[in-house]
């Protein structure tokens, strides 16, 4: 865990450099033991989870000790090692005496052998690191507290990924602590270059962010923004690494993500490769990564485990059932009822068999239809496992089957919605796989009332809007729009990874090339000749 | 800025509530298959439209009742011009007319006849709602409104019967081509070329025939076949080629894609068949003494599927034998439509159009008065077949009979 | 002026939808009836050439639209009486633009929704996209060209498998000798090649001036093949007859196409894929007449004039001709030769030589 507390350290530099507050004095601790514990009480409302042991120093003479933490935050092991070892071992009374030292310079140098330790006399400083989960020791008559990380308590295991499944690749996922989500990335990158820088966000909930990137590779002026805009959030409270997200983003009014999320390490490393830039936030498995681009969001890591070829057409089918999902119902009723003509005859036909009876028009019976598998989906979401399979037989049998047999909708409608419904399941994000839901009924709309026409006008504002997108500068559709012929190999198809040879053009500005030439295998020549 | 998308969508909003114009229910829609135009003793247009009862075309399990009423209905509406006979079939019909998904257009012999077809077409091609595809047929010796109102077993809506037995006989057999509103407003249009039309014509009894009852024979009584090709002149129908003649027709046309040569052999009555798999025509022209010259140049191949002749087929000199006789079927073929063509004065085959491609400058003085010049001028012939192969066999059957008498 | 940068790719895009536009579905060179591809190729190589008028006067003024480089060689006042005409033209093209988009929809697919109604939408869309800028414009552009390019390769093969086409039609070829081609290379010179001086209005905007001509040069033969192939093809597959009777001979030629009965009514299909093209010409000559406005009265942000000129585009295209009929002659008769020929040729001729003359004079 060294990195980590190296990093704790920058990152107090890092808040004395860049956040100098002149109008808060600083408050220094008393000398006494009983009033410093008396304003902790104090300060943090005498929480039951708030940990006072005091400790006799010395027989003859005793100096009175205290070890302040908050029980559940620290591992016990090593916050109780660091007290054993730094007050109770031997008499620090005695010792002091024998080599004429002052005692906190004994205790302290004990407990520097155990662990890492920090000097606090800053009050303020002091309440947090109490909150960060640290042992603080406080003597008797010295304004000084030592404190040592001992964070722990408890925390998830690092188990396999729930979100983003693959079939072949590492089955690590992140977990809520950013000690070990920094430790998992470092395992990856095994680099100098690896950068982790730490701060604060949050006024209430000081939660820690980690800015993880490669130096040498990533783009100076997109990290620069990023810091930047991580500074200028000033809030009580972040909980997960959305909140973020929604701070930090360049457009807040459009449905689709600007930052790419995950949870996988092997994504995230991936994306720092070519120059990206991770946020980790404490308290939650996914990681933030910017900037994100559009097809970024179709890419799985395991594209780059198996064969390319089959890679290149799993993407292109993530492409093809996305663009589905979005067009499918608008267009089954901009062709039903604005251009039949377009329909072969015996399609037509059935379906003009299949609709007499039904009292809805097109467009009604697939808005209801999809309103109603929105609500199926979300109510199989956030149930109980036990209780989401009712839903869906629910779902499936009584809205579906009986409204068709009831004739209340055709089915062709519920071929159609559940289609869709499917197609929106296999984009590998999630956060990009919402958006269609929404701009469906959009488009819907605009079928219903002028066809085709009105889902090519959707359509057009539809571009536009995402053209307009930028994350972090850098245009949301590149390569597409604007275009960049030499960073196709990695977008609707994956070019084998021997000519994956420089990074994408606008993500990553310097140090472009990525490997050498001549990757590609072939056979020796020699073989069969000796 | 934001004010000015609130704005744009407060105005996308509001237009979008104003929609649905052209929008029509699938229920609200009754599509014709076929129309078919004829003509009432007292110069209306009496159009007939064969309309779609979906529900009783498919099988699907939503509706119940299939196999109790007819697949289609065929209505019928008299007016002045086709466009109002359209609207006015809504006092018979419950639904509007999409003519999106009609495959056949049937007029009238009457019709073709008597008034010109530049007047009959300006409505297909003019409205939006057709179709150009829609296959142009004409009632030969009956009303198009009879043939419209055939059932027919195989297939359940009688106008793609019609369209399918078209498409397929053209392909296989050849005598009669299949023409839709397209390649007739084309050739109208043209100065250069003569229409032809294939005719369908109705056997048996036409009331028999409305019945789905029939529907329940093996033999069916009453039926549509196609049958002939219909000449016009200036949009009028003037005669009738038939068989031979208007596969010699279709010939020059090049618009043979198979068929099957049939060769009565020297010694007995019998015959030899082969079948053309491939052929090509060109048509070139030339002028001698300010006269045109046409020359049609056909090619033809294909297998030998019957022979009930006392050939040696494995004889190489007796396929060349073959080869030169099948290919004077085709000439005797193409002249006898040539000549009826000249003597009627109709240019069925384009060869105004040849003449003009290759020598335009001529073309114009000839113009005025082509039809005369078309009956007068000189059309050379060649052909060349070739026969492939010979099928599974090599002798024939009967050869084998003839050797074992010996 | 807004401040934004487009690359050559973007402008060669942008030159390809805007030629295209509505040039590929009312065809101008069909007049010429056999012949009409030589009158479109004539019109191409006048439009080419006369590019290089526009983009000497832009590399004189590579800072200035044309509304900035005629003050500069015009002086004060005719620079600016210039420059209001040009404002009114852009519109005036804009407003009948939409007006062709409208009539094409109208007669086409919605026979029963009004005019006034398709044509809205339409405008409302374009402004939409310019409140972006043209930036967007410029990257909506290029996804809209892979579509419009995947479209047509996808079309031009069903053409070629249907079997519809028949090259003897063209035959023979200067059937009535050169006058009907002549007489039509005005018309296509002006509509859509001489069209190109809009982009006076948005070179300025280019990363790098010499891309100008890099960009527009093979923009413009592309685009001229493309519509050249296109006349080809009407003529191929209805018979120069029907192609040249009919409004929209595109429509016509595409929705014969029936491929085993399952692709057949493409055309459709089409009719919104023209829509890209009709989309960029109006939002084009809409930018520039939005760009030239805030030049000429000094509106510092062109974007509020965006609203209230997309109403008066959308009032003065339902009032700009009485029918279909009247909006067509206008554009035959009284645009090409009292309006289109001046405004493309005239003024930047006058202005070329002026400048020409003016750095002589002036000493370096």
């Amino acid at each position: 865990m060294n990195f980590w507390d190296r990093c704790r350290n920058k990152l107090k530099k890092l808040n004395r450099t860049e956040n100098p507050s002149p109008e808060k004095e600083v408050k220094v601790l008393e000398k006494k033991l009983e009033e410093n514990l008396i304003k902790i009480k104090d300060e943090l409302g005498d929480s039951s989870d708030l940990v006072i042991r005091y400790f006799e120093l010395g027989t003859e003479s005793p100096a009175a000790a205290a070890v302040v933490y908050i029980s559940g935050l620290v591992d016990d092991k090593k916050a109780n090692k660091f007290i054993e070892e730094s007050l109770k071992v031997e008499d620090p009374l005695k010792e002091a005496a024998y080599s004429q030292k002052d005692m906190f310079d004994i205790v302290r140098d004990r407990a520097l052998s155990i662990n890492n330790i920090v000097m606090v006399s800053d009050w303020n400083k002091l309440l947090l690191t109490i909150l960060n989960g640290e042992t603080v020791i406080l003597l008797d008559g010295y304004n000084e507290a030592i404190t040592a990380n001992t964070k722990g308590g408890q925390t998830r295991e690092i188990t396999e990924p729930s979100t983003q499944l693959v079939i072949r690749g590492p089955k690590v996922a992140f977990t809520e602590s950013i000690g070990t989500n920094v430790a998992l990335i470092r395992r990856y990158i095994k680099s100098p270059n690896l950068r982790v820088e730490t701060q604060q966000v949050g006024s209430i909930t000081k939660t820690d962010t980690a800015l993880v990137y490669i130096k040498g590779t990533v783009n100076e002026k997109v990290l620069r923004e990023v810091k930047k805009r991580l500074n200028k959030i000033e809030v009580e409270d972040i909980i997960e690494s959305g909140n973020i997200e929604e701070y930090i983003q360049d457009n807040a009014f459009t449905p689709f993500p600007t930052i790419y999320n995950s949870e996988r390490p092997d994504a995230v490393v991936g994306n720092l490769l070519e120059g990206r830039i991770a946020v980790i936030v404490d308290g939650t498995p996914f990681v933030l990564v910017v900037p994100a681009l559009f097809i970024q969001f179709f890419q799985s890591p395991s594209d780059y485990y198996q064969n390319y070829l089959i890679g290149s057409f799993l993407r292109m089918l993530r492409i093809i059932s996305y663009i589905i999902s979005i067009l499918t119902p608008s267009l089954y009723i901009a062709l039903t009822t604005f251009h039949p003509q377009m329909i072969p005859t015996s399609l037509l036909i059935s379906l003009a068999a299949q609709h007499e009876g039904v009292p809805f028009p097109v467009i009604v019976e697939v808005l209801i239809m999809e309103f109603t598998f929105e609500i199926i989906r979300e109510a199989g979401l956030r149930m109980p496992r036990a209780v989401g399979q009712a839903v869906s037989i629910v779902g499936a049998l009584v809205l579906g089957q009986a409204a068709v047999q009831a004739g209340i909708v055709s089915p062709t409608t519920i071929i159609v919605v559940a289609f869709t419904g499917i197609a929106s399941f296999a984009t590998p994000s999630y956060n990009i796989a919402v958006a269609p839901r929404l701009l469906r009924f959009l488009m819907m709309i605009l079928a219903g009332g002028f066809g085709l026409y009105g889902v090519f006008v959707a359509l057009f504002i539809l571009i536009a809007h995402l053209t307009s997108l930028r994350s972090f500068g850098i245009p949301y559709l590149s390569p597409f729009a604007p275009f960049i012929p030499a960073d196709f190999k990695d977008t609707i198809i994956r070019r084998p990874l021997w000519s994956l040879d420089s990074r994408p053009r606008l993500v990553s500005q310097q140090n472009n090339k990525r490997q050498a030439r001549g990757n590609k295998p072939s056979p020796s020549d020699n073989h069969n000749g000796n | 800025m934001r004010r000015g998308i609130s704005v744009f969508f407060v105005l996308f909003g509001l237009t979008i509530l104003t929609g649905c114009w052209d929008h029509n229910e699938l229920e609200e829609v009754a599509l014709v298959m076929g129309m078919g135009i004829d003509k009432t003793e007292d110069d209306l247009y009496k159009v007939s439209f064969q309309i779609v009862n979906p529900g009783q075309v498919t099988g699907g399990q939503m509706t119940g009742d299939t196999g109790e009423g007819t697949s289609v209905t065929t209505y019928t509406e008299t007016g002045k011009n086709i466009f109002e006979t359209t609207r006015k079939i809504s006092t018979q019909v419950p639904r509007n007319l999409s003519f999106s998904h009609m495959v056949v257009l049937v007029l009238g012999e009457e019709l073709a006849r008597e008034e010109s077809l530049f007047e009959v077409m300006d409505f297909t091609e003019r409205y939006y709602g057709f179709r150009p595809t829609a296959l142009v047929l004409l009632a030969r010796e009956s009303q198009a409104n009879s043939i419209l109102s055939i059932l027919n077993p195989m297939e359940r809506i009688p106008a793609m019967k019609i369209e399918e037995t078209s498409q397929k006989t053209t392909e296989v057999w050849g005598e009669t081509p299949s023409r839709n509103i397209k390649d007739v407003v084309q050739t109208l249009s043209s100065d250069t070329k003569s229409l032809s039309l294939s005719g369908v014509s109705l056997v048996g009894n036409m009331n028999e025939g409305q019945k789905e009852d029939k529907n329940k024979e093996a033999v069916p009584e009453s039926y549509v076949e196609l049958s002939g090709v219909g000449m016009f002149k200036e949009g009028k129908l003037q005669g009738w080629l038939d068989d031979k003649e208007a596969r010699g027709m279709a010939w020059v046309q090049d618009e043979i894609k198979r068929t099957v040569l049939t060769f009565k052999c020297d010694e007995n009555e019998e015959y030899i068949a082969a079948e053309v798999r491939y052929s090509t025509t060109k048509l070139s022209a030339s002028i001698h003494d300010g006269k045109p010259e046409i020359t049609v140049d056909i090619r033809g191949e294909g297998p030998i599927e019957e022979a009930a002749c006392p050939m040696d087929l494995t004889d190489p000199e007796i396929i060349y034998q073959l080869n030169e006789d099948f290919g004077s079927e085709i000439e005797q073929e193409v002249i006898q439509a040539v000549k009826i063509a000249q003597e009627q004065e109709i240019d069925l085959f384009g060869f105004g159009e040849t003449v003009n491609q290759s020598h335009p400058e001529e073309w114009k003085s000839m113009r005025e008065n082509w039809d005369e010049t078309f009956s007068e001028m000189d059309v050379n012939v060649n052909t060349k077949f070739f026969i492939r192969k010979t099928g599974l066999r090599t002798k024939p059957l009967i050869l084998q009979k003839s050797n074992n008498e010996n | 002026m807004e401040k934004a940068k487009i690359n050559g790719w973007q402008l060669f895009v942008l030159i390809i939808l805007f030629e295209l536009g509505t040039a590929i579905v009312i065809n101008p060179g069909l007049s010429a009836e056999k012949d009409a591809w030589l009158a479109v190729l004539f019109g191409l190589i006048i439009g080419v050439i006369f590019f290089l008028v526009y983009y000497v006067l832009y590399r004189f003024y590579p800072e200035c639209t044309l509304i900035g480089y005629s003050k500069e060689i015009l002086g004060k006042y005719a620079g600016f009486m210039a420059g209001v005409l040009y404002f009114i033209y852009f519109l005036y093209i804009g407003v009948r633009d939409l007006r062709d988009f409208g009539e094409l929809l109208t007669a086409s697919t919605y026979n029963y929704t009004p005019l006034f109604i398709i044509n809205a939408i339409m405008i409302l869309t374009v402004a939409f996209v310019l409140h972006y800028g043209i930036e967007v414009l410029a990257r909506t552009g290029e996804i809209f060209f892979l579509l419009l390019i995947l479209v047509g390769a996808i079309g031009t093969t069903m053409v070629f498998v249907s079997g519809e086409m028949d090259f003897s039609q063209l035959l023979p070829v200067l059937e009535n000798g050169w006058g009907p081609v002549l007489s039509t290379v005005p018309l296509t010179y002006t509509f859509p090649f001489g069209e190109m001086i809009v982009f006076t209005m948005l070179l300025p905007y280019l990363n790098r001036p010499q891309l100008g001509i890099r960009a527009a040069w093979p923009a413009m033969g592309l685009s001229g093949m493309l519509l050249i192939w296109v006349v080809i093809m009407d003529i191929t597959i209805l018979g120069v007859y029907i192609a040249a009777r009919s409004t929209f001979p595109m429509l016509a030629a595409i929705g014969l196409v029936d491929i085993t009965g399952l692709f057949q009514r493409l055309d459709v299909a089409v009719v919104m894929t023209l829509m890209i093209g009709g989309f960029f010409k109006i939002a084009i000559f809409f930018y520039a007449a939005l760009i030239s406005a805030a030049e000429l009265f000094k509106v510092p942000n062109y974007k509020k004039l965006i609203i209230p000129f997309s109403i008066v585009i959308l009032i003065s295209s339902m009032a700009v001709a009485s029918s279909s009929v009247d909006h067509n002659s206008e554009g035959l008769d009284m645009v090409t030769y009292y309006i289109s020929l001046p405004v493309q040729m005239g003024i930047p001729i006058i202005l070329l030589i002026t400048a020409l003359i003016r750095r002589r004079l002036s000493p370096r």
